[in-house]
This record gives C-alpha cells, sequence and structure tokens, in this order.
C-alpha cells in the first residue's frame, strides 16, 4: 500500500522474540497511523486488564503515514501504552526525526511486550532487530546516553527513542524522550518502558516506501512553500516558538498564576516582571542556534546555554516551550529564566513530562504557601513563591525521586492523597496535571480535559479551538456545542493519526494537510470521511477504556478546574464552566449514552470498530 | 483621541510591536480593531481577528466598549502547543 512499509514489528522481551507482523491493510485505511492505529492494534494483541507493569502489558512506538513521506511537518509519531496515572488509554506523540527513522529501519510500528530479566535496547538496523544489553546505559541521562550510543554504534546519524531514570524509577510522570530533548511526555509511558527493562530502542536504515502521486506532491510542496512565506505565523513561529505564546497567555488568564489559584492583578508582580521569561529576551540572552524536526520548514525549537551563570549553568538546554515556562515561571511565581532553564532542562535530562513535573510542583508550591505541607516532608526545602532555589531543589527530587522525590515523582494527586493534604489545590483530570491552558478562559477544554480518551491533554481535539473564533458571550454559552466539539475532534484525529505537527494546518493553504495525504497514500479525504475518520479515532482510542471497565463517571476534573468557587479577580473573574452538559452536548453529538459508551448503530455506521461492537453488543445466544 | 494598540499574538508578524491610532471622539473599541485591519501586517480574517482577547488599560473589555484618550488596547492571541 502506497505511502507505509506494510508490516510491524513485535517484540517480547521475555522469550526474546520477534516477529514481522502484517496488519490488514484496512487497518492502515481507517486509521491511518499514530495513536488510532495504535489503539487499533493494542486492542487486538493486549488483553483487557492487562496490569500495566506486567508481561502482557504492551508499549508501542507508532510511526505515520506523513513520515519519511517529507511532506511538509509530517515527521511526528506517537507511544501508546496502557497508562500507570489513570490505567487506561495513553498516547503521546513526539517530533525529532524518530518517526521517519522507524520507517527508515523496515517498519510502520515496533510494539513491545515482555519483561526483559536485565536492561536492554532494541536495535533495528534496515529490516534487522536485535536485543542489546543495556546494562551500561541503565542510570544514564538524556547528554551522556546519547553520547555513548552515538560513540559505541560508531553512528552519530541514529535515531532513538529512550527513558531516563525516571522511566527506570516508573514515575507517573516519565516521559518517552527521543533524539536528545525531544519528548512524548504526558501519561507515564516511559514508566512502562522501565517496567520492561527497555532503556531504548534504536533505529536506522535506508527502507523507502512509494508514494501515490509524486508528481502531485511535488506540486503541493511547491505550493505550502510559496503560502509560507506570507504565513503570518511563519516569523513568529521561527522566531520564538511556541515560548511566543507566554505573555498573551498570561495576560489573557490562560496560563497559570500560583498554580491556577489567584489572578496577576492579585499578586505583587506585574506583566513586566515575567517579561525576562518571554521569548525575546531567552533569545536575547540565552539563545545559541535553532533546531527543527524532520521535514520541518519552520524550525520552532532552540538550544540554550547559560553556562555564565555561576548558580545553574546549562549547556545545550532546549528552549523551554510554552508549557513549560508556564509552570517554571508564573505557576510559581518564578521570574528568573535562568531558573526556568534549568528546571526545563532537568525534566529534559531525567526524562520527565515538564507538564507533569511542573503541575505537581505548582501544586506542592501552594500546599507549602497554605500550610498544608511543611518543609520537614519536603526534605528541608522550603519553597516560598517565587523561590528559584527551591523550585530547582525541588524539581531536582521530582526527577530524580529521591527523599520526597520519591512521592513527588508520582505526581500532585498521589503526593495528595499520600500526605492527605492539599487536595483542594490539585489541578488534575483524573489525576494527571494541566497544561497550560486555563480551561476557564478557554471552556472547551473542560470537555477535552475530562473525556477525551487520554484525559488532560491540551493537543487533543474539541471546543477549545472553536473558542478562539468565539466572542467572550459565545464561549460560555454551554447550548449546542456538541457538534462544533465533533468537528474540531475530528480534525484533531486526522492530524495526529497522519503525523502532523499539531501548527500546520495554521500554516498550510486550506485543504493541503488532506491533500498531502492524497498524493502519499491514494487515500481521498472530504469533509464526510474525515468526520467518520475522527470519530472512528476517538472511539478507537475511547474503547480501550470502555473495555477496562472505565466509564464516564471515571474521569474526572477537580472543582478549581470549574470555578468552583470561581476566581475572585482578574480576567477568568466570576466564572463557573458547566463540564458536565459539554460532555452531555458531545455525547449526543457522537452518539454515546450517558456513562459514554458508544450505541452499536453509530460504531457500525461509522465502521472498522468490529471487534468494539462484537464486545460492547455480543451476539445474543 | 489617541489609542495605543499593543499586540501579543504569534500570527501577527513580530515587526508589528504596537501602534498609535488617532480616532474621534465617540469611537469603541472594535473601531480600533478595524483600524488593526487596515495594517498591512494583519492578514488575519476579520472575524478570528475580532474573536482575539481584547484588554483594555489591562482590564477585559467588549468590542461596543467606549474608548477615551490615552486607552491602551492589548490584543492576545494564544496559542496552544508545546
Amino acid at each position: 500500500m502506497y505511502g507505509f512499509m506494510g508490516k510491524m514489528l513485535f517484540v517480547d522481551l521475555s522469550t526474546g522474540e520477534f516477529e514481522d507482523k502484517v496488519i490488514p491493510e484496512e487497518w492502515y485505511r481507517d486509521f491511518l497511523g499514530g495513536p488510532a492505529l495504535g489503539a487499533r492494534i493494542l486492542y487486538e494483541y493486549m488483553p483487557a486488564h492487562a496490569d500495566v507493569f506486567g508481561e502482557d502489558s504492551m508499549v508501542g512506538f507508532v510511526a505515520t503515514p506523513f513520515d519519511g513521506s517529507n511532506f511538509f511537518c509530517g515527521g511526528r509519531y506517537t507511544v501508546v501504552s496502557k497508562s500507570p496515572v489513570y490505567n487506561g488509554w495513553n498516547d503521546a506523540n513526539s517530533g525529532g526525526f524518530f518517526g521517519p527513522a522507524i520507517k527508515k529501519s523496515g517498519y510502520d510500528g515496533i510494539f513491545v511486550r515482555g519483561i526483559s530479566p536485565k536492561p536492554v535496547y532494541l536495535f533495528v538496523d534496515d529490516g534487522k532487530a536485535e536485543l542489546r544489553d543495556a546494562t551500561k546505559y541503565w542510570g544514564m541521562q538524556a547528554t551522556e546516553l546519547e553520547n555513548a550510543l552515538f560513540t559505541d554504534l560508531e553512528d552519530n546519524k541514529i535515531s532513538y527513542a529512550f527513558i531516563g531514570p525516571a522511566g527506570e524509577n516508573l514515575s507517573n510522570m516519565a516521559a518517552v524522550m527521543n533524539d536528545g530533548h525531544r519528548a512524548a511526555g504526558r501519561g507515564g509511558t516511559g514508566a512502562v518502558m522501565g517496567s520492561k527493562k527497555l532503556k531504548a530502542v534504536v533505529c536506522r536504515g535506508n527502507q523507502t516506501f512509494e508514494l501515490a502521486d509524486k508528481a502531485g506532491m511535488a506540486k503541493l510542496s511547491k505550493a505550502i512553500s510559496e503560502s509560507l512565506k506570507q504565513a503570518p505565523m511563519l516569523q513568529g513561529m521561527r522566531t520564538f516558538g511556541t515560548t511566543g505564546g507566554f505573555m498573551p497567555s498570561l495576560l489573557s488568564g490562560d496560563a497559570a498564576v500560583k498554580n491556577f489559584s489567584v489572578a496577576l492583578c492579585e499578586t505583587d508582580k506585574t506583566p513586566e516582571d515575567f517579561e525576562p521569561l518571554a521569548a525575546p529576551m531567552l533569545n536575547e540572552k540565552y539563545k545559541v542556534k535553532s533546531y527543527r524536526c524532520s521535514s520541518c520548514p519552520i524550525g520552532c525549537g532552540a538550544f540554550m546555554d547559560t553556562t555564565e551563570d555561576e548558580r545553574f549553568p546549562v549547556k545545550n538546554a532546549a528552549r523551554p516551550e510554552y508549557e513549560s515556562v508556564g509552570w517554571f515561571g508564573s505557576a510559581i511565581m518564578n521570574t528568573d529564566p535562568v531558573v526556568l532553564i534549568k528546571c526545563n532542562h532537568l525534566c529534559n535530562e531525567y526524562g520527565t513530562d515538564t507538564i507533569s513535573t511542573g503541575g505537581t510542583l505548582g501544586w506542592a508550591f501552594e500546599a507549602f504557601n497554605e500550610g498544608a505541607i511543611t518543609k520537614e516532608q519536603l526534605d528541608g526545602i522550603e519553597p516560598f513563591w517565587g523561590d528559584g532555589a527551591a523550585a530547582v531543589a525541588l524539581t531536582e527530587k521530582i526527577v530524580s525521586g529521591e527523599g520526597c522525590g520519591k512521592i513527588l515523582t508520582q505526581g500532585s494527586q498521589y503526593a495528595a492523597d499520600y500526605w492527605n493534604a492539599g487536595k483542594e489545590f490539585l489541578f488534575v483530570a483524573s489525576g494527571i496535571e494541566i497544561a497550560q491552558h486555563d480551561p476557564r478562559r478557554a471552556p472547551g477544554y473542560i470537555r477535552t480535559y475530562q473525556v477525551d480518551p487520554t484525559p488532560g491533554r491540551h493537543v487533543k481535539g474539541g471546543l477549545a479551538k472553536a473558542n478562539d473564533r468565539m466572542t467572550w458571550e459565545q464561549k460560555y454559552d454551554y447550548r449546542v456545542t456538541g457538534y462544533a466539539d465533533l468537528v474540531e475532534i475530528c480534525t484533531c484525529e486526522y492530524i495526529n493519526a497522519s503525523g502532523l505537527c499539531i501548527f500546520s494546518p495554521r500554516l498550510f493553504p486550506p485543504g493541503a494537510i488532506f491533500e498531502g495525504m492524497k498524493y502519499v497514500t491514494g487515500i481521498d479525504f472530504d469533509k464526510y470521511t474525515l468526520r467518520l475518520f475522527g470519530m472512528r479515532a476517538f472511539i478507537m482510542r475511547w474503547a480501550f477504556n470502555l473495555r477496562e471497565g472505565l466509564r464516564r463517571k471515571d474521569f474526572t476534573v477537580t472543582d478549581r478546574m470549574i470555578g468552583n468557587p470561581p476566581m475572585r479577580a482578574g480576567q477568568l473573574a466570576g466564572i463557573s464552566l458547566d463540564n458536565e452538559r459539554l460532555v452531555e452536548n458531545l455525547y449526543n453529538a457522537i452518539g454515546f449514552n450517558p456513562e459514554g459508551v458508544p450505541c452499536q448503530d453509530v460504531l457500525e455506521f461509522v465502521g472498522g470498530l468490529e471487534p468494539v461492537i462484537a464486545d460492547l453488543y455480543p451476539p445474543k445466544e | 483621541m489617541d489609542i495605543l494598540v499593543k499586540f501579543y499574538a504569534v500570527d501577527i508578524p513580530v515587526s508589528l510591536k504596537s501602534t498609535k491610532f488617532d480616532l474621534p471622539e465617540g469611537s469603541v473599541v472594535e473601531d480600533a480593531l478595524d483600524e488593526c485591519l487596515k495594517l498591512p501586517e494583519i492578514t488575519i480574517d476579520e472575524d478570528y481577528f475580532k474573536a482575539s482577547i481584547v484588554l483594555k488599560n489591562g482590564g477585559r473589555t467588549h468590542l461596543k466598549d467606549a474608548l477615551s484618550d490615552g486607552d491602551v488596547l492589548s490584543i492576545l492571541r494564544t496559542m496552544e502547543g508545546g
């Protein structure tokens, strides 16, 4: 089939066996790649109720049709597994170069089950797979591991996904990292790798696949190039990356102030106090060079250097993305850019998700300042608001899992339960920390945070995208939101499954993201088939949760997230959200019953969901 | 009357830092946004641009709110990701 390698690699770490598996062609057509195809495969091959850290638990590294096609911004891959945080479906994607490398090594995806008796890494070299001893790499942080792999394999062109010490320690916030400091961060899949003693997956090769229409692809690439020259967002993204979103988000109430507890105007700080954390000043003082992912014409990443700072000198640090600036900045009232860069760097080196790490740090700051936890519980650290040294010290504890970090590395919900303290300060969905997008500012987020198959995510589809096009009054009108919610879900499911960067629709000419799919795979998307695809992908991911016995009631958000009580001042003063109404509206639009179970008609209408029908609606005797 | 507009957005060219407009008495916030849309640097659809979060002198404001001489409008266009 055009656009794919046509086979998956299955590896059993318990037995050391490998299998090249050819999946049905319709699975590619129905689910494309990434999270959607990953969900279909795990639904087929991973038994229900498998212990997340047990032998039957699987972790997958799933490429996409655009990986390796050189389609602009189409180089992302997805990790899939059960999440140790909420015991349901998890997917998280990342850029860099690993997605195309999976395909160059000969496969559309790599799926691993079992547990190795000793640390290993998987080396997939031009169609040949091998498990190698990783004892010497166990315990290594990102930079040390990269240097060791490049040296030992005598090749600095390899691409690899890996875990840092956080994954080895089974931290709930352990990311699957790749290519140095790129991260498929959310949901704790790094811990699943750690439980399998799988330190890394290294890919290399020169395998290729055929495009459906090479000439069409070349023409489209030219058109996109021309269009990009006029795109107003291009220069901003190229210069500042997502970091450029920090100041507008801080001013609008999107970014957290004191762990989402107050408005900036209620504190002793002004917006100007936070400008040293904003992209222009970070670039001016610390930027060394830009960074771009595979086949990206933008290059929104950057490397920074703070080696002139005596307190926290760091070389080759990634410029913190927007989410990290919020969590390690205004959420804890830190205005010191070197502290921000250091905290972000610690996450990357130890391999933790910056959102969950920052969210847990923000919770700890508030719990301490409000007297819910003490410095004795924090190994003597006193995280008063704005204390940068305390932020770095606590982040080190969290990512390393040492001392109080043993508790905090499992996340804010775990810590609040463990100490039975500070539960009113939690800003979590089903126990996982939230990105720097306050749902009280864009209420569509609350539905996505609550009942996306992967709770707590800002990069999943939903009404929040449409909120950006609404007036203030329209945003908080909860009538008839289901259809708009579903439309945004479907587009986002397509973006994630095709391997595109989430910013591509804002940069490309209208329709280009679908035209590209036609030229790569021959699959033609129109509004109708996009709707079916999006529903199928969403339901497939959600079906994993249903099979685990999870229902709507098991997906929760905290009172603070819905404005109960509402904020007292600032842009979000007086706002409370009707999250349950938003969920009901979506369920009506997508054909779910109130418990979150899709009706049989919808499953049959969407198609490609036969095993889900068999599980939910078994034939009557 | 003089109105200063500041832009905080990734989809507006970085060269456009802030702009002063001379608007007639009785103008409202939307009038200032209409003036912004005449700038060659702003190529965003009118509806989408007018859905931006706009602060007047640091506080929340609405399209039909009246402007006074010396007001500062901040146009905020947030983004997800990262």
